[in-house]
């Protein structure tokens, strides 16, 4: 694999952290960035485990001014260190978390902890090392899930608005719990993988489960070693775009390293009966020229355009690199392997044109409509108009409104609270900009209010 | 990847020191212990006087070494972070429990506030990292007014009454020389900090009513003088939002909070100094007030 000289730098150093052999990994010409080289580690959300591995190692240092350097330029050490004492804050919290709401279900009942909630414990030293978004727990059955909504709804975790929009029906996993006030989200799972693994396949893992004794709270769920790795695989290139990949690969050859050669027949042998040696077998492989690690699966050919993807994402810092380019990157990559998951063709370039096409259309469609409506507004074109329903809250004589969607707080002027107040009593839609001028307010003000409440989103179009 | 764990020894005897943080948390260690006088150092007016302090939630706090000599602390039980050394204890615990206090009640809306009680009640000095508010509770404090924390305060949804959070004020390495010196702790995010806990530390379980006064402080060492303006609700609104912990998504309660809130009479405090700043503050609230009586609990 050839890489950038910060990317063959950042997998030496993970390999070592681990007591992997190392990949084969030829680095490009010209000296490594220490800038690019922390773009790369915040994009993949490894200065936690650096910190702690490299920083943090050799015992507290009592009447020292600052922990050495180590390695790394002042200004990077003390970057990572403090992502490491962040994660931290977050990581205490969320395992305290974690064992209270699990000490709500039936010992025998219990989910069995999936991704980070899992690895935290097992392949990292503590949990500071392992940032993640969520909490992922597996159930046995549907009626197991319905029980745990039921359970967590008690405790103030509750689907997730926007997360609701965005997950299809069929998704490995439900819409997304989430507490406002622990600021946690949680996701059930009624299998691994989108597609499904076979109901099979879920039975046996759930038969495989380990359990752990953690004091006081008795025991604690986890997939099999050979399980864990099959799903850790299975995800790591299924979104490679979105989720930090180099992080989830280094995590996979972690867990391929530990197999000895009876778990690694017995991960071959699932794979071919459920199906997925190649889905599997793509980060299986990029791990191994990452990090020497055995290969134990191979991938068939229609994944090829996604493995393309993946090693083209691996070299992306986009936490840095905000501009238009790395949003329509990410876009066209989103796209087009949502795309190969529907089935379309997986090498034609032919589809990256469709992609941009279509998001162009999209994108005029939406911001046309918008202005389209702003510009007959302005020209006092009476339109049918009402109010986007929205919790609001009256300060003297203001109108205070909150979208959750977007989390935008809109304070109204005079005018157009009483525009708004207006759209809300349910006053003819046409006619607001004449009831407004029937309450005193000028014609322009009128009308450019309605404008403006518009633009921000508050009125909508009658449908 | 992991090391050996080295742990201390400890026996069914070894008693703990527990310190209530909310009506819904409190946090535990072996007393005496290095973790325990961290926490009384930061959180030493919220001490409990037994164990069993009645809070719904409690976290059992412990460090450990291990074989290579890493600080590792555990939360209960569970190895969570690495401290990079011995001064560092006390910060990272801090900002810890801060975040556990925030993100376990229910009941109140966390704002990133300082508040002390001065003339009718308590006043709350609400604003961002570096707007001095910090500091300047913790000089009203010597002057006698109530001191009822430097960074969180808790605001009741149901009546809008103050919950103190009293932890000891932090300083950081700017104001240093405004206060006695102190022993140097260090935070591996803010830098050398300092613990100041005023005598006038109004006991965490004290309940109050609404804000008397909200005070948004800006610290502009490049103003000439102080400069005092009334904030108007608009305006008072919007920055209690940016203020408020998790924002309006938090609770479905806190937009009406906040709307409620909005009502209290604000200002508007630029100062460059600190002598000003209290000068604006004495003509503004007349008095100072001993401590707040402790009045009966109502419970969470």
């Amino acid at each position: 694999m050839r890489a950038s000289a910060e990317l063959a730098s950042l997998a030496a150093l993970l390999a070592r952290i681990a007591d992997l052999p190392g990949g084969r990994v030829r680095a490009s010409a010209g000296r490594a960035s220490w800038a690019r080289w922390l773009d790369l580690v915040e994009e993949n959300q490894l200065a936690p485990l650096i910190a702690s591995r490299l920083l943090l190692r050799d015992g507290a240092r009592d009447g020292m001014a600052a922990p050495a350097s180590g390695p790394f330029p002042e200004s990077v050490a003390s970057v990572l260190l403090d992502r490491y004492v962040r994660s931290g804050h977050e990581a205490a919290f969320r395992t305290s978390e974690l064992l209270r709401v699990l000490d709500l279900f039936e010992e025998t009942s219990r989910p069995v902890l999936l991704k980070g909630a899992a690895l935290a414990h097992s392949l990292y030293g503590e949990s500071a090392e392992r940032p993640m978004s969520d909490l992922d727990l597996l159930l046995p059955s549907e009626a197991a899930l319905l029980r745990s909504r039921h359970l967590l709804a008690g405790e103030g975790y509750r689907p997730d608005p926007v997360a609701l929009r965005e997950v299809p029906i069929g998704h490995h996993h439900a819409p997304p719990l989430r507490g406002a006030v622990s600021e946690l989200t949680i996701e059930l799972h009624l299998n691994l993988a989108t597609p499904p693994l076979p109901q099979g396949a879920m039975v046996d893992l759930w038969r495989r489960r380990r359990g752990v004794h953690v004091a006081g709270h008795g025991r604690v769920y986890v997939l099999d070693p050979v399980s864990q790795l099959i799903h850790h695989a299975l995800h790591a290139v299924a979104d490679p775009v979105e989720s930090p990949l180099l992080r989830n690969l280094f995590e996979v050859a972690c867990l391929a390293a530990r197999l000895d050669a009876a778990d690694r027949s017995t991960v071959r042998a699932l794979a071919l009966r459920w199906g997925i040696e190649g889905r599997a077998g793509a980060a299986l492989q990029l791990a191994a020229e990452l990090f020497g690690t055995p290969v134990i699966l191979s991938r068939g050919g229609r994944l090829d355009a996604r493995v393309r993807w993946a090693r083209a994402r691996l070299e992306w810092s986009d936490s840095a690199a905000r501009g238009r380019w790395a949003k329509l990157r990410r876009h066209l990559a989103i796209e087009h392997l949502a795309r190969l998951d529907r089935g379309a063709s997986p090498g034609s370039p032919g589809p990256l044109f469709a992609v941009l096409l279509d998001t162009a259309k999209a994108a005029l469609g939406s911001r046309g409509e918008a202005l389209l409506r702003r510009l007959r507004l302005a020209r006092g074109v009476a339109l049918a108009l009402e109010a986007i329903d929205l919790p609001v809250a009256e300060i003297a004589g203001r109108i205070l409104a909150h979208d959750p969607a977007t989390g935008a707080v809109h304070l109204l002027d005079a005018v157009a609270s009483e525009a708004w107040r207006e759209a809300r009593r349910g006053t003819d839609p046409r006619s607001l900009e004449v009831a407004l001028e029937g309450r005193g307010v000028p014609t322009i003000a009128a009308r450019s209010s309605l404008v403006r409440l518009s633009g921000a989103g508050l009125l909508k179009l009658r449908a | 990847m992991s090391e050996v764990i080295v742990s201390e020894p400890s026996t069914e005897n070894d008693a703990s020191s527990s310190y209530r943080l909310t009506p819904e948390l409190s946090a535990t260690a072996r007393r005496g212990s290095a973790v325990d006088r961290a926490l009384g150092l930061v959180f030493g007016a919220m001490a409990a006087p037994s164990s069993a302090c009645g809070a719904a939630r409690d976290v059992h706090l412990d460090l450990v070494r291990t074989t290579s000599g890493v600080l590792l602390l555990r939360v209960d039980g569970i190895a969570a972070s690495r401290i990079p050394e011995v001064r560092s204890i006390a910060p990272v615990l801090e900002g810890l429990l801060v975040g556990f206090a925030v993100r376990t009640r229910t009941r109140a809306a966390p704002l990133h506030a300082a508040s002390v009680a001065l003339g009718e009640g308590p006043i709350l000095l609400a604003g961002a990292k570096g707007s001095g508010k910090s500091t300047l509770a913790l000089a009203l404090a010597r002057l006698g007014a109530g001191y009822l924390g430097d960074e969180l305060t808790f605001v009741r949804y149901e009546d809008l009454g103050v919950e103190p959070f009293p932890k000891a004020a932090t300083l950081k390495a700017g104001a240093f020389d405004l206060f006695s010196e102190v022993e140097t702790h260090l935070d591996p995010i803010r830098g050398p900090v300092r613990y100041h806990l005023p005598v006038a530390a109004a006991p965490a379980a004290t309940e109050l009513g609404p804000p008397a006064a909200i005070v948004l402080p800006r610290f502009d060492p490049g103003a000439d003088r102080p400069e005092l303006s009334v904030l108007d609700p608009g305006a008072l609104a919007l920055e209690l939002v940016q203020q408020l912990f998790g924002g309006l998504a938090r609770d479905p309660r806190a937009l009406g909070l906040v709307a409620r809130l909005a009502r209290t009479v604000a200002y508007s405090l630029t100062f460059p100094d600190l002598d000003g700043a209290i000068d604006v503050m004495r003509d503004l609230f007349p008095g100072v007030v001993p401590p707040l009586a402790l009045a009966s609990g109502r419970g969470a």
